[in-house]
C-alpha cells in the first residue's frame, strides 16, 4: 500500500503557516525599524539617564559632556536674551537647578509653575543646557 | 575811698595858684630878662612823675610856657609836659611818714634859729620905730644863715641884696661920670661956638680962577695979594678942622652920656628880676619865711614902689594871673600868699591835734598831711611833738599800703586792709574801697566761671578770653589758682587721654575707645589728627551696633537668615570686632543650611564651576528667598553664562525675565 499520505501536508495547514511566518517576519521588521529609529533620533529621551543631583551639586564640571534628563516644574525665569536664550531654574528632586534654554529650541512658550522633561548636556563650565525639552 | 594822703589835695588845691606861680617864677627864664637875657637855667624837676604823658612843650621854653598845673578835678598836676597824681604820690607819701617818725625840732638851735628869723622880720617889719632898717636885719641874717637847717638860705638873700648894693653903687658911679661928661659936653659945646664965631669973622678965600672976575681987576693984585690969599685958606682950613674936632667931641659926649644911662637902668632892672626870681625861688620852696623877709627887703632896696613881677608876656604865669587876679602880680601878692600858707598850716596843725584827741585818725592824718605838704620848713609843723605824730603813723602806713594793694590789684589785700583801718579810724571813709574790692571780685569771679563754662564746652578761645579779664580784673585772685591747678590737672588727663587713644587705636581695640568716647572725645579737641580717626571708629562702631541691634530683633521674629546677611555684610567690612563675630558665628549656626549654601556656591564660583555655584545660589534663595547674597550670586552668574544682547536699533531688549513670564 502506498503510503501517500505521510509525506506531503495538506494544504489547509501550510497556508495558516504561512501567513503565521509572515506574521512574525513583518512583525520583526518593523519591530527592528523602530528601535534603530528611536536610537538615532536627538530628541529621544530614549536611554538618557536622569542626572545625579548631588554629583552635580559637589562638582558639576566632573560631568562635562555627559547628556541627562531631568523632570522638573520651571521654578523661575533668570534670564533672558533674544540671541542666547534663557536661562531656567528647575525644580528637580528638591533641588533648584539651572538650565540654560538655547534661542533655537526656547520658542516654545515655557510657563513657570509648568513640568517638562528636560534632555541636557553638562556643558564647559559645568551648566546645564537643555537639547530638547518636552511638557509634560 | 580817700587815701590818706590825699589830704595832699586840699593845701595843694589851696595854694595851687601861689605854689605854681612860685614854681613858675622860680627861674630867671620865667621872669622877663630883656632881650639880651641869657638862656635860663635848668630848673629843678619836680619832684617825682608817677605818670608821665608825652611832652607837648616841644621846643618852647621850659618856664616860658609850661608853668605847673593843677586839675583839681583829678588832683593831676602838670609840670613840664609830666603829670603825677598828687594824691598818690610814692615820694610825698615816703616824706609824709619819714616826718611822722622824725622827733620833733625843740631844740635850743632850733629855737635859736626861730628867733632870728622873727628878728630878722621884727628889723624889717613897717611897724618897727624908726622904720625898717636893713643893716640891723642883713646882721641878723648873716646870722641865721649859720644854722644849718637855714639851708643857708639867708645867705643866699645876702648875696641878692649885696648883689643890689653894687649894684647902686656902679649906678652912682656912672651917674658921676655922666656929671663929668656933662661939664665936658659944656666945654665942648663953648668951644664948638667959638670955632663957628672964628670962621665967621675970618675974610672969604678968593677964587683964583674964577671966570666972573673981570680982567682988570685981575691985573691990579700982585703976587703980595696971593701970599696973603693963601694964608687966608690956610686958617679957614684950621678953623673948619678945629670946629670939626669939636662937634665930635660933643657928638662922643652925648653917646657916653646914653650909654651910662642905659647902664643905669639895667642894672636897676636886673637886680630887681633876679630878687624877683630869689624870692619866687623861695615860695616854690614853701621857705615862706624867706618869703616874708625878702619881700620886705625888696621893698627897702627898691623904694620906687614898683614892685610888679616881670613875667614874660604871653607866658602861662602871666595869663594865669591875668585870669584869675585880672591884674599883674606884685611883690605884695607873694607876700600876702606866704602869710596865708603860715596861717593855713597853723590852723592844720591845730586842726590835727584836736582830731587825734577824738581818734579820728583819718581826719587827722589828713589835715597834718596837707599841713607838712604846704609848711613842711614852717616853725608849727617841725615844732610838732613826735608823740603826737606817732598816733597816726600806724593809720597812714595801712592807708598807703591800702593805696598800693588797690594800684596792684591786691583786693584780698586791699579788703584786708580796709577793715584794719575801719577798726583803727572811726571816721575811715571805706565805702568806696570796699565797694572798689568787691566789683573787682565780682568781675573775676564771674569771668571765672565763664572760663569753667567754657572749658566744658571745649571753647578754649574763651576759656583764654575769660581768664585773661579774670586776670585783669582781680591777678590775685585766689580762684584763679584753683582753676590753672584744674587746667593743668586737664592737661594730664587730656595727655593720658591721648596717649590711651593712640594705644588703642595701635591695638585695633575699637570697642574700649567707644566705651569710653566721652573721654577721648574731650581729650582730642585741639587733635584735628586724632579727632578724624575718633570719629571713624565712632561712626564705625556704631553701625556694628545698630546692624547688632538690626539682626537681634530680625533673629527674634525668626528671619535669622537676614539677621545673618546683615551681621555677614558688617563682618565682610570689620572682621576684627569681636562682638560682631560672636553674634555672626551664633546665627551662622542657627542657618548653617542657608549659610552652606552660600559657601559652597561662592566657593565654586571662585573655581569656576558655574553650574553648581548656580545650583547653589538657587538652593540658598530657596532657603531665604529675600537673601541679597543670593541674588547678587544668581544675578552675577547668569550675566555671565547668558551676556546681554548687543544692543541694536529696533532690536528687541533682554532681560532678567523672559517675554513668556
Amino acid at each position: 500500500m502506498p503510503r501517500r499520505a505521510r509525506s506531503a501536508l495538506s494544504a489547509g495547514l501550510l497556508l495558516p503557516l504561512a501567513a503565521l511566518l509572515l506574521l512574525l517576519l513583518g512583525g520583526g521588521y518593523f519591530g527592528m525599524r523602530i528601535l534603530t529609529k528611536d536610537r538615532r533620533d536627538p530628541t529621544s529621551f530614549h536611554g538618557v539617564t536622569h542626572l545625579d543631583v548631588n554629583q552635580y551639586l559637589e562638582n558639576g564640571n566632573s560631568l562635562r559632556g555627559n547628556t541627562y534628563q531631568i523632570t522638573g516644574v520651571v521654578e523661575s525665569h533668570l534670564k533672558w536674551t533674544a540671541a542666547g536664550g534663557r536661562v531656567l531654574s528647575v525644580q528637580f528632586q528638591g533641588n533648584p537647578l539651572p538650565v540654560r534654554i538655547p534661542a533655537d529650541i526656547a520658542n516654545e512658550s515655557i510657563q513657570k509653575g509648568e513640568e517638562y522633561r528636560f534632555k541636557v548636556q553638562v556643558e564647559q563650565d559645568g551648566l546645564l543646557v537643555a537639547k530638547t525639552l518636552e511638557k509634560i | 575811698m580817700n587815701p590818706p594822703f590825699s589830704a595832699f589835695r586840699l593845701p595843694l588845691r589851696t595854694f595851687a595858684l601861689p605854689v605854681f606861680l612860685a614854681a613858675a617864677s622860680s627861674t630867671p627864664g620865667q621872669v622877663y630878662t630883656g632881650e639880651d637875657a641869657a638862656p635860663p637855667p635848668a630848673a629843678p624837676n619836680p619832684p617825682s612823675a608817677q605818670a608821665s604823658q608825652p611832652s607837648s612843650a616841644g621846643n618852647r621854653g621850659l618856664l616860658g610856657f609850661d608853668l605847673p598845673f593843677l586839675d583839681p578835678g583829678s588832683d593831676i598836676a602838670s609840670w613840664d609836659g609830666k603829670a603825677w597824681n598828687i594824691a598818690n604820690n610814692r615820694i610825698l607819701q615816703a616824706r609824709f611818714e619819714k616826718y611822722l617818725n622824725a622827733p620833733e625840732d625843740d631844740s635850743e638851735v632850733d629855737r635859736a634859729y626861730r628867733e632870728a628869723l622873727d628878728a630878722i622880720l621884727e628889723a624889717l617889719s613897717p611897724r618897727r620905730q624908726g622904720g625898717p632898717s636893713l643893716s640891723r636885719a642883713t646882721a641878723l641874717m648873716e646870722r641865721a644863715a649859720t644854722f644849718e637847717i637855714d639851708a643857708r638860705l639867708c645867705d643866699s638873700l645876702l648875696n641878692a641884696v649885696y648883689g643890689v648894693w653894687l649894684s647902686e653903687r656902679n649906678v652912682s658911679s656912672l651917674q658921676a661920670a655922666n656929671r663929668e661928661l656933662t661939664n665936658e659936653l659944656r666945654q665942648a659945646n663953648w668951644n664948638v661956638e667959638v670955632a663957628s664965631e672964628r670962621s665967621r669973622l675970618s675974610p672969604p678965600p678968593r677964587n683964583s680962577g674964577g671966570g666972573d672976575q673981570p680982567e682988570g681987576g685981575r691985573g691990579g693984585q700982585t703976587a703980595g695979594d696971593d701970599s696973603s690969599t693963601e694964608s687966608g685958606g690956610s686958617q679957614s682950613m684950621q678953623e673948619a678942622t678945629r670946629l670939626g674936632t669939636y662937634l665930635a667931641q660933643v657928638a662922643e659926649i652925648h653917646a657916653l652920656r646914653t650909654k651910662n644911662k642905659a647902664e643905669m637902668a639895667v642894672a636897676a632892672f636886673q637886680q630887681k628880676v633876679e630878687f624877683q626870681s630869689l624870692i619866687a625861688q623861695f615860695f616854690l620852696q614853701r621857705r615862706f619865711e624867706h618869703v616874708v623877709i625878702a619881700c620886705r627887703l625888696y621893698r627897702k632896696l627898691f623904694d620906687d614902689g614898683d614892685g610888679q613881677l616881670q613875667l614874660e608876656k604871653g607866658s602861662e604865669a602871666a595869663k594865669m594871673f591875668r585870669t584869675s587876679l585880672g591884674v599883674n602880680p606884685t611883690i605884695n601878692t607873694l607876700d600876702s600868699f606866704a602869710n596865708e600858707a603860715i596861717r593855713d598850716v597853723d590852723e592844720g596843725v591845730q586842726s590835727f591835734l584836736y582830731l587825734v584827741e577824738r581818734d579820728e585818725l583819718d581826719s587827722a592824718s589828713k589835715r597834718l598831711a596837707e599841713a607838712f605838704a604846704v609848711g613842711e620848713y614852717l616853725p608849727r609843723v617841725r615844732t610838732l611833738p613826735r608823740e603826737e605824730k606817732r598816733k597816726v603813723v600806724g593809720f597812714v602806713r595801712n592807708a598807703n599800703q591800702l593805696i598800693s594793694a588797690l594800684e596792684v590789684k591786691d583786693y584780698g589785700l586791699a579788703g584786708e586792709l580796709v577793715e584794719r583801718l575801719r577798726r583803727e579810724a572811726v571816721d575811715f571813709d571805706y565805702s568806696k574801697a570796699n565797694a572798689a574790692v568787691q566789683a573787682a571780685k565780682t568781675v573775676s569771679d564771674m569771668h571765672i566761671q565763664q572760663a569753667l563754662l567754657a572749658a566744658r564746652k571745649s571753647d578754649d578761645a574763651a576759656v583764654q578770653d575769660n581768664l585773661r579779664k579774670a586776670m585783669e580784673a582781680y591777678p590775685t585772685n585766689p580762684k584763679l589758682q584753683e582753676i590753672s591747678s584744674l587746667i593743668v590737672g586737664a592737661n594730664d588727663i587730656q595727655g593720658q587721654a591721648l596717649s590711651d587713644l593712640d594705644r588703642l587705636i595701635s591695638e585695633g581695640n575699637y570697642r574700649t575707645i567707644y566705651k569710653d568716647q566721652a573721654r577721648f572725645i574731650a581729650a582730642s579737641v585741639a587733635e584735628p589728627r586724632r579727632q578724624e580717626q575718633l570719629r571713624e571708629i565712632l561712626g564705625n562702631l556704631r553701625r556694628i551696633d545698630v546692624g547688632i541691634e538690626q539682626a537681634s530683633r530680625l533673629a527674634e521674629t525668626g528671619n535669622r537668615e537676614a539677621a545673618w546677611e546683615i551681621l555677614e555684610r558688617l563682618f565682610d567690612e570689620f572682621p576684627d570686632d569681636k562682638e560682631l563675630s560672636a553674634r555672626r558665628s551664633d546665627l551662622t549656626t542657627e542657618v548653617a543650611g542657608f549659610v552652606r549654601a552660600l559657601r559652597t556656591a561662592k566657593s565654586l564660583e571662585e573655581r569656576r564651576q558655574t553650574g553648581s555655584s548656580l545650583a547653589w545660589y538657587l538652593k540658598a534663595r530657596q532657603l531665604f528667598p529675600g537673601s541679597e547674597y543670593a541674588s547678587d550670586g544668581i544675578q552675577r552668574i547668569v550675566d555671565t553664562v547668558l551676556p546681554d544682547d548687543p544692543p541694536l536699533a529696533g532690536a528687541g531688549t533682554s532681560g532678567e525675565t523672559s517675554p513668556l513670564d
